[in-house]
């Protein structure tokens, strides 16, 4: 890859994210965003209104920094089970994070409304959906990999179930729509707290997956041939498998379920940089974080009212992603 | 250095129960530096997963493979796999990688887990390329290249990491003739210029010939037989394991001795 190409795409997420700040019902223009930012730090002449600081500072700071870091989180996730798992149609919530974090937040919601504990249930159930999966699996030292992908459908299906009952039993006034619409994913609540529960666990997770990319590339080989390379196979999945689960719980907790990111951008990835994971990793992150972004200034903006994330990510993504198919005639390299 | 395997054996388990052993009597071989030992035998033999547990990749069930008098199982994987080097049987890959990123991956016993991969690293793998022939290959993807080129590239990719004993499975199986003779003379030059032993795995019995200077033959539920080529590859021997008869011929070409064996169905 070219290094202007490189620029330019870790230039994407940054612009959109200045763009970010004057997109939306209220309107502030670019130059009093810059300024409000100026400010924080100099002594800039005031020219724009309390109201446009507040709003770009309190509401859409911590709303744009979320998507840029639950983008990135899942396509780097995404990407690094692809290759794990080494198949190309693998998600980050194969394993059944998504869909356990999924019912701990629905539960949450039930019992005591929107609010902190219910992020934490969302967590603590995504990863005990892992572990869930993990016994049915048999997490005996060599559960070939099928195992674990059975199993994840298994575990996921079991709280999709889950999931209905909180609905059915749910007050259908107020609870039901609350668990309906945060389970289409959503950053219109997002608050520095959000980013601060989220925030270090995407990161720490990103970090892992980042500095494992090389020794990715040996584990998308059949499990043989990557033990005669001289390393911990079963260790590195393990790894692996903690630092993508750490990320999707973190984001299903603070944003609800966002589909389609971590499947689609590991492709696009690719088509650019190639297989080579040292490369698909990080350009994984920079496209997911814009991307996401992109779609969230999609969702307040097109309508008055906000459109949930994954109808958006679905309505792109699945268009897209059956023209990757009809282009690789399945062949994915 | 000196590869030993003895008394072992191999069972599978279905459960908990033990299935009984795959190979009739335990196998017991040793081999030298720069010698090549080649396990010949039939489909459903056992041969793949006796270089498994040769190798470690599986544990015997009974007995031990030692390298230099030393239990395998005792010795840390990573220098281990510095010794050792496992060709598998050329196949498609998920992710095409190029060539040289596929060979580079061989170096990964002496890098460390967040580390990537550094000049020297690279350059090893260009060398690598450069002797099993395949260079100007490196920029292609696996999944572009021929059978064979596929092959040579795994070869390097163990080469890299500057391998004693090479352990190979079936290299040369499902290649047309010319590459069955360039991987052929690739894993022989190894064995003979740069003393890397080699235990290969094959069906056919003139490349046993070849290459070879032990010979270590099973079919399934035969005895396992291991000794010098001549001693061990006898027409009454290949119709026991291979249910064929063959015809051994022995001839002079360029002041040397050649045998090959030919089956006599085929020579009407």
């Amino acid at each position: 890859m070219k290094r202007w190409a490189k620029i330019v795409l870790w230039l994407l997420p940054i612009i959109i994210a200045m763009i970010s700040f004057s997109v939306g019902r209220f309107d502030v223009s670019l130059e009093h965003v810059f300024k409000i930012f100026a400010s924080q730090f100099f002594d800039v002449e005031q020219t724009w209104t309390e109201m446009e600081e507040r709003v770009v500072l309190n509401i859409r700071l911590p709303r744009i920094l979320l998507a840029l870091l639950i983008g990135g989180g899942l396509s780097i996730a995404g990407a690094s089970f692809q290759g794990m798992f080494g198949n190309p149609l693998v998600s980050p919530d194969i394993l059944g994070v998504s869909a356990g974090a999924g019912f701990g937040a629905s539960l949450g919601i039930l019992l005591f409304g929107q609010n902190f504990t219910t992020q934490v249930m969302a967590l603590a159930f995504g990863i005990v959906a892992i572990g869930f999966t993990f016994l049915v699996a048999g997490a005996k030292k060599n559960a070939p990999i099928f195992m674990f992908v059975l199993a994840g459908v298994i575990t996921s299906a079991l709280f999709n179930a889950l999931i209905s009952l909180t609905k059915f039993v749910a007050d259908p006034e107020e609870k039901l729509p609350a668990i309906t619409y945060w389970l289409m994913g959503s950053l219109g609540t997002a608050t520095y707290q959000d980013v601060m529960i989220a925030g270090p666990l995407i990161i720490i997770g990103m970090l892992i997956l980042y500095g494992l990319r090389w020794r990715l590339n040996i584990l998308t080989l059949p499990e043989d041939e990557a033990k005669s390379m001289g390393i911990s196979v079963t260790k590195l999945k393990w790894v692996i498998i903690f630092a993508a689960t750490l990320i999707t719980a973190a984001s299903v907790a603070v944003a609800g379920i966002v589909g389609w990111v971590g499947l689609i951008i590991p492709h696009v990835a690719r088509m650019l940089v190639g297989n080579n994971n040292q490369y698909v990793l990080p350009v994984s992150i920079a496209i997911g974080s814009a991307y996401l972004l992109a779609i969230d200034n999609l969702a307040r903006s097109i309508t008055a009212t906000e459109i949930p994330l994954s109808i958006l990510t679905a309505i792109i993504g699945a268009p897209f992603f059956a023209y990757l198919l009809r282009r690789s005639r399945g062949g994915w390299t | 250095m000196r590869i030993t395997v003895e008394n072992a054996n191999f069972h599978y388990k279905k459960g908990r129960k033990n299935l009984p052993n795959l190979y009739v009597n335990p196998i017991n071989f040793s081999l030298d530096t720069g010698e090549v030992m080649a396990i010949l035998g039939p489909n459903g033999a056992g041969k793949t997963t006796m270089l498994k547990c040769i190798t470690g990749l599986l544990n015997w069930t009974e007995g031990q493979t030692y390298i230099d008098g030393k239990p395998l199982t005792k010795i840390n994987k990573r220098a281990l796999w510095k010794r050792i080097g496992y060709v598998p049987q050329a196949h498609k890959m998920v992710f095409g990688f190029s060539i040289i990123e596929l060979v580079v991956m061989g170096r990964a016993p002496y890098i460390s887990t967040l580390a990537q991969p550094s000049k020297v690293d690279i350059e090893a793998a260009y060398e690598a390329l450069t002797l099993v022939g395949i260079k100007h290959l490196a920029n292609k993807t696996c999944n572009e290249v021929s059978g064979g080129e596929l092959q040579l590239a795994l070869i390097a990719r163990t080469l890299v990491s500057d391998p004693e004993v090479l352990i190979l499975d079936e290299p040369e199986s499902h290649l047309d003739i010319q590459k069955q003779v360039v991987i052929l003379q690739t894993i022989k030059q190894l064995a003979k210029e740069r003393g890397i032993s080699c235990i290969i795995n094959t069906h056919y019995p003139n490349h046993a010939f070849y290459l070879a200077d032990y010979v270590l033959m099973t079919a399934k539920e035969k005895e396992v037989v291991y000794g010098q080529v001549e001693a061990i590859m006898t027409e009454q021997r290949m119709k026991q394991f291979f249910d064929v008869d063959v015809k051994k011929v022995i001839y002079e070409e360029n002041d040397s001795i050649v045998q090959t064996m030919i089956p006599r169905a085929l020579s009407k």
